[in-house]
Formats: C-alpha cells, sequence, structure tokens
C-alpha cells in the first residue's frame, strides 16, 4: 500500500472471496502447489488504512449470501477511518461450495464460461438483479443519515434531529431492509462502488449501479466495443449524464528491456508448471511499452486502468517507479495526489443526499 | 516466600450509544471520528489495560415509533474500526460485540480469525443475542426468537464458529520454495457441521489465527447466559455493584463450571464498575446544577430507562466530564444498571399486528 502510494496511484483493490481459492470455477481442489488461504478485504483495508493518507481503499465483497446492512456500515467506517478514502468491488458468487459454508441455499454447478444454457442465463440474471438491489441498498442507507443529522442540542436535549435520519424501506426478491444505516453518512457521501465485468451481465450492472467498472479488453477494439456497450447500457438506465469510469485490467510483467520481462516470465511460468492465464491481456514488457499501450487503450476511450503486479514487488516497484515516471513525462498522469477524497482523486463529485429536502 | 498478588484486568469500553453517556459537554468529543476511538485505545493501551471493548446495535433505537434522538446515535462497524485500531496499538485486546442471529458463522469466523491476524493475536468476541423483530428489520436473516432457541442457537452459532477457527491446526502453509509446495495438507480448512440451526460443510479460507479462537466474552446474567459463560465463555461482565451481591455472582457462576468439565480458574469475572469520575477534584456546585438541570438529565426519569437519575458516568478521558456523583442507595444503583441493560418494550405498529405479535423491543445491545 505505502509503495502503491509512493507511486501516487489512485487506489489498491483487494481480491476476496467467501471460499478457499481453487483452479477450477465449479470445484474446490486439493492442489498443494498454490497459495491458499487469505484475509478478510474489508478488515486489511482497515488495518492499513491508518498507515496511508492518500491513496483509496478498494475492498472486495461478495453480495450473494451475506447482508447488505452489515456492508453499508462496513464500507462507510472504512471511509472514517480512512478520511474518505473508501470504495468497494462488489462480487457475485456462483459457486455451490462457497453457498454450502452458509446453508441457506444451493446452487447447481455451472461452469459459467460455457453459460449458455438457459438455466445458466437465468442464475446469472438472478445473481447480477440481486447485485443491483444490493448495491441499491446500500447506497440508500449512506444516504439515510443526512450531512447534518447529529446536531448536538443542548437547549431541547436532543443529539441528533430525527428528521434528517430517514428510513430506507427497501422491498426486494431476497431482502427487505427497514434502516436508516447505524452509521453516520461516509465522508464521502457515497462511495465509489465498482465491479468487474466480462459479459453483458456486468456490463449492465457497472452502467446501473456503479461508478467503476473494470474491463478485460486484449485490444483496442474490444475497448471501443465493451465501452460502446457501457455507455449505450448508462443511457439505458438514466445514468447517461454520470461519470462511470472504465478502467481496463492488465497483468503486468515489466523490465529495463523485453528480453529480460521475457525470460523473467519464463521462468516463472516454469516455476508454476503450466503458463500464466488471466482473465485480463497479460503484458510482458518494458514500462515505456506499456505507457505506449495504455495511451492508445485510454484514446479508445477508457478512463484507466487497473494493474495487476505478475510478482511482488517486482513488478509493483516498475509500476510506481518506472511506468509512473513514463508517464508523467508524458503529461498522461498526475504529479502530485490534488485531492483529499477517493471520490476527488477520481473526479467524482460529492453527491447530495437522496434524502435531504431541497 | 510471600505469594504474589493477584493482579486485576482491566477494560476501557468506549461509551458511545448509552443512556449515561454525557455528549453535551462542549468538551465532548465524536462518537464517530476515528481519532475518539484511537486516542481512547492509545490511552488504555498507555495505561496497560488488557482490551478495549466495543459494544453493539443493529437498529437506531426507537421509543413509540419514533427514532429515539436523546442520546448518541450511530457508531461505526465493529469489526473495520476495531481492524483500524490494530494499527495504532500493539499490545491492547480488540473485543467486539458480535451478535449470533444476524449474521452467519462462516463470515463470522472469517472476521475474526482475520482480526486476529492483522492485530498479531489480540482478537476478543462478547457473544450476544438479539432476538427481536425489530432489528430483523434490517436483515435478510434472523428476527425474532423466542426465548428459549436464543441461546440454543448462541451455543450452535459459537460451536460452529470454534470448528471453523479449528479447521486449520496451524502448521499447513509449508510454503517451501526448494520443492514447490505451498500447503502440506491438501485438504486444510475442510469442516462439516450440522446442527438445528447450521448445516453447513467445505472449507474455511483463513489459516489458523495466532491465538487459535478469539477471547469469548459474555455479558447474560439470566439463568441461560450464566450457563452459556460457564460452558463457552473465558469471562463474563458482571453487573452487581456490591460487595455481598457480586459474592453470590461470582459463587453461582463459578459453581457451573465443574459439570462442563471445566476448573475454577478457566472463567474470568469482570465487574462493571458503578461509576468513576474522570477527575479527582470535586466539582463545583454550579456545574453539578448545569448538569442536574439540563433536560438531558432529567430525560431518564421520564423514560422507562435508568429512573434513578444521573450517577453513573463511565470513565472515558476527556470524551466527558462525569459530574459529581449523587449519592445513590446501592440496591437503586444495581436496579438502575441493570434497567440500562433493560429493554423498552413499545407496542408495535405494524398494520396488522395481533395480539400475539411480539412487542417491539429497543435493547442496548449487552443483554
Amino acid at each position: 500500500m505505502v509503495e502503491a502510494e509512493r507511486g501516487l496511484l489512485d487506489f489498491v483493490t483487494i481480491e476476496d472471496s467467501l471460499g478457499l481459492q481453487a483452479s477450477s470455477p465449479t470445484d474446490p481442489d486439493r492442489r498443494t502447489d498454490q497459495v491458499r488461504g487469505r484475509l478478510d478485504a474489508v478488515l486489511i483495508a482497515a488495518r492499513v488504512a491508518p498507515l496511508t493518507s492518500h491513496i483509496g481503499l478498494v475492498p472486495t465483497v461478495v453480495v450473494t449470501h451475506t447482508e447488505p446492512f452489515h456492508i453499508a456500515k462496513a464500507i462507510a467506517t472504512l471511509d472514517y477511518v480512512s478520511s474518505g478514502r473508501a470504495g468497494v468491488q462488489v462480487r457475485v458468487s456462483a459457486r455451490p461450495d462457497e453457498a454450502d459454508h452458509f446453508g441457506r441455499r444451493t446452487l447447481p454447478r455451472i461452469d459459467f464460461a460455457e453459460a449458455t444454457t438457459p438455466q445458466a442465463q437465468a442464475l446469472i440474471g438472478d445473481l447480477f438483479a440481486e447485485t443491483a438491489d444490493y448495491v441499491e441498498v446500500v447506497r440508500r442507507l449512506w444516504d439515510s443519515w443526512e450531512d447534518d443529522a447529529e446536531i448536538r442540542d443542548v437547549a431541547s436535549g436532543r443529539f441528533v434531529d430525527r428528521d434528517r435520519l430517514h428510513y430506507v424501506d427497501f422491498e426486494g426478491r431476497w431482502f427487505s431492509v427497514k434502516g436508516p444505516s447505524i452509521t453516520p453518512r461516509p465522508p464521502q457521501g457515497q462511495p465509489p462502488v465498482s465491479a468487474l465485468a466480462h459479459q453483458s451481465e456486468p456490463y449492465r450492472l457497472v452502467a446501473g449501479s456503479a461508478d467503476i467498472g473494470y474491463v478485460t479488453p486484449h485490444d483496442a477494439t474490444q475497448v471501443r466495443e465493451i465501452v460502446a456497450e457501457i455507455r449505450t447500457g448508462q443511457v439505458a438506465a438514466g445514468r447517461g449524464g454520470q461519470t462511470v469510469h472504465i478502467l481496463g485490467d492488465l497483468v503486468v510483467f515489466l523490465d529495463d528491456t523485453a528480453p529480460v520481462a521475457d525470460a523473467r516470465k519464463a521462468r516463472l511460468d516454469e516455476l508454476a508448471g503450466s503458463p500464466y492465464a488471466s482473465d485480463a491481456r497479460v503484458f510482458v514488457g518494458t514500462p515505456a511499452q506499456l505507457a505506449d499501450l495504455l495511451q492508445e487503450w485510454h484514446r479508445a476511450g477508457l478512463s484507466g486502468f487497473r494493474l495487476r503486479p505478475g510478482a511482488l514487488p517486482h513488478d509493483l516497484a516498475q509500476i510506481t517507479r518506472a511506468l509512473v515516471p513514463e508517464l508523467q513525462r508524458r503529461r498522461a498522469f498526475r504529479t502530485g495526489y490534488d485531492a483529499g477524497t477517493l471520490r476527488g482523486l477520481l473526479g467524482l463529485p460529492r453527491p447530495a443526499n437522496r434524502y435531504a429536502a431541497v | 516466600m510471600t505469594r504474589p498478588l493477584k493482579q486485576i484486568h482491566l477494560a476501557a469500553h468506549f461509551p458511545g450509544v448509552n443512556n449515561t453517556t454525557v455528549w453535551s459537554d462542549p468538551q465532548a468529543g465524536s462518537h464517530i471520528e476515528f481519532s475518539s476511538f484511537a486516542h481512547l485505545a492509545r490511552t488504555a493501551e498507555r495505561a496497560k489495560f488488557d482490551f478495549l471493548f466495543l459494544a453493539e446495535g443493529l437498529r437506531l433505537r426507537e421509543q413509540n415509533g419514533r427514532i429515539y434522538d436523546l442520546d448518541v446515535v450511530g457508531r461505526p462497524d465493529t469489526f473495520t474500526v476495531l481492524a483500524a485500531l490494530a494499527a495504532v496499538t500493539e499490545h491492547l485486546g480488540l473485543a467486539g460485540t458480535i451478535n449470533s442471529t444476524f449474521n452467519e458463522p462462516y463470515e463470522v469466523a472469517r472476521q475474526f480469525a482475520s482480526l486476529d491476524h492483522l492485530s498479531a493475536g489480540r482478537s476478543a468476541w462478547n457473544v450476544v443475542t438479539s432476538w427481536d423483530a425489530f432489528t430483523g428489520e434490517n436483515f435478510r436473516r434472523g428476527g425474532f426468537l423466542p426465548q428459549d432457541q436464543r441461546y440454543r442457537r448462541a451455543r450452535n452459532f459459537l460451536r460452529t464458529a470454534w470448528e471453523l477457527f479449528d479447521s486449520w491446526h496451524g502448521d499447513e502453509i509449508v510454503a517451501d520454495k526448494a520443492t514447490g509446495v505451498f500447503l502440506g495438507d491438501p485438504d486444510a480448512g475442510t469442516f462439516t457441521h450440522h446442527d438445528p440451526d447450521f448445516d453447513i460443510s467445505g472449507r474455511f479460507n483463513v489459516p489458523r489465527a495466532p491465538q487459535g479462537r478469539p477471547v469469548i466474552l459474555q455479558a447474560g446474567d439470566s439463568e441461560e447466559g450464566r450457563e452459556f459463560a460457564a460452558s463457552s465463555a473465558d469471562a463474563i461482565f458482571s453487573r452487581y455493584a456490591t460487595l455481598e451481591e457480586g459474592r453470590a455472582f461470582y459463587a453461582d457462576v463459578k459453581g457451573r463450571l465443574a459439570r462442563h468439565g471445566r476448573t475454577h480458574d478457566e472463567l474470568l469475572i469482570l465487574p462493571r464498575p458503578p461509576s468513576c469520575s474522570a477527575t479527582p477534584t470535586p466539582r463545583p456546585a454550579t456545574s453539578r446544577t448545569r448538569y442536574d438541570s439540563s433536560r438531558s438529565a432529567a430525560r431518564p426519569r421520564s423514560s422507562s430507562w435508568n429512573s434513578s437519575g444521573t450517577g453513573t458516568c463511565p470513565a472515558t478521558t476527556r470524551t466527558a466530564r462525569c459530574p459529581t456523583p449523587t449519592p445513590i442507595p446501592a440496591s437503586t444503583l444495581s436496579r438502575a444498571v441493570g434497567r440500562a441493560y433493560g429493554c423498552i418494550a413499545t407496542p408495535s405498529r405494524r398494520p396488522g399486528s395481533g395480539a400475539n405479535e411480539p412487542p417491539r423491543r429497543t435493547c442496548p445491545s449487552v443483554n
């Protein structure tokens, strides 16, 4: 985190899931050669918040199986402990083994890479519809306290003005939530909501509910297609005028020369037993070559990028100490932190409270 | 050789939402800004306190169908603020109240194990039951539970969580670069648990925490609460303020341990001091008048909470200045303290609610 902040990056995302990492999309495995075990992402973000001062902290939360009321106050609290630098990445869980960790619903075994059956399509639709509801509840809960609800009025003995506290009264297929939140309005008002999207349903989620979408194009043509689909979706959802950042995900292996980068990746692939595969394009080369790619895709319509270091700490240091200076030289990246909140860094204005009387 | 003196354990409770918190003093700080929590934590740690403690409340309290506005309202998420406090402390225990009704064991166990890792082994869990439909309106799951099922669910929840904590033994992560083996056990974290409340199986995804399990605290004073503490807790809070009552409680609770195969010293008893002053010097009469005559002091008499008025004030170090306590008979005080943990029953306001609808209760988190 500290290194990322040193490189003036906007934010860091932290992965998470409700099960052990697995090489299969549907079943747990018994592999012993890969990293297994993780910590809760929101708590990691909270733990490092006091050690940083400018960089955004965006943990992943799984919305399937969890309570939107808990997540709303957790991210609001992260915003408080970080003085306005919190965001969240929402994620669905379609895994039957993760559903069994809760025992409240069963999910069918479906490999979503081949998800063309009506059953699979229906399940995907439901999972993302639930996610859209979840985000709506969380956003309402963040607004359920007006900014000035706490009044500490000694004369009347009132700590809060209850007319500035609002029930959210959400009723949906998967949950009903009364509100208000137990936590006052976050410093940012609405911490940015983000989601990873590879196909139509999640693109629709990004367009309709998120402030940031992470997408995985492999060339500039795909960039244009994906951006167009999301922008069209925004208009359809009535959010045509809102800023929705679309960031391209890239796995990066960076070295001073391309042959060195190739050789390092080859060595790592050999140790791993197979070439590194990812949903995102894997870039192997120099920081300058990466800067060329980033600028090309930026011109094609992306707001920016989420870079996944191929190896830590090497590739993060390459990003912060080589790529960033290169982008700054090209006047394509900031030279200092110019805002105190994550919304500020992303150029997102602080939103008015939907419940406040005009 | 003289016997070493038995050491006292001290814990600091962040006052927050509570009818005894004096927020009206100009020096009273924020109850939501992180700086207030960090200040309390650092102060407690400087004084070598065992732990800091946070209560829980999962719905804003109401009276007569309206949000109650005369006490502190608003609190942070417990796990999140404790994880942040782990960054600004090194030794202080971090205890949070987490209920067993509006949570699932897999999630809570992940969070405590993660907090324990992130604090190098300082987490503690005050297990409480919430059982009301009122709070349940904020959640997908949970709601009204009859009294006799509350502690059953809490017991089952805790036992399930223990199985999850114990599903990793602590030696699974080998991370041997020479052989390329990360996990020594291909089935690390495997668990299965079936009881009337929880039917779950799979693999837990947090490796064994430094403490293994968080310290377990309990606060219930009922028969079921004491039995629950005797069977499962490391420490139980006591609300008894006189030596006589405290001794009776001690004898009762400690007397239950053998039945659960536990020894006398396996359960600590932590009483809550009835009042403590933040300043050693006598308070001038004028400021006592100011507190006694303010509406906030008169308010407790008008509600069905603490009917003895002021006189209890937690030691919060600079978040509130305590008035000089009015002398209060011990019996009244213990009743008042008990009432502070009690509930207000308000008539259910939902349309169609019949005579069998459980009354809405607005309860502080400690039961």
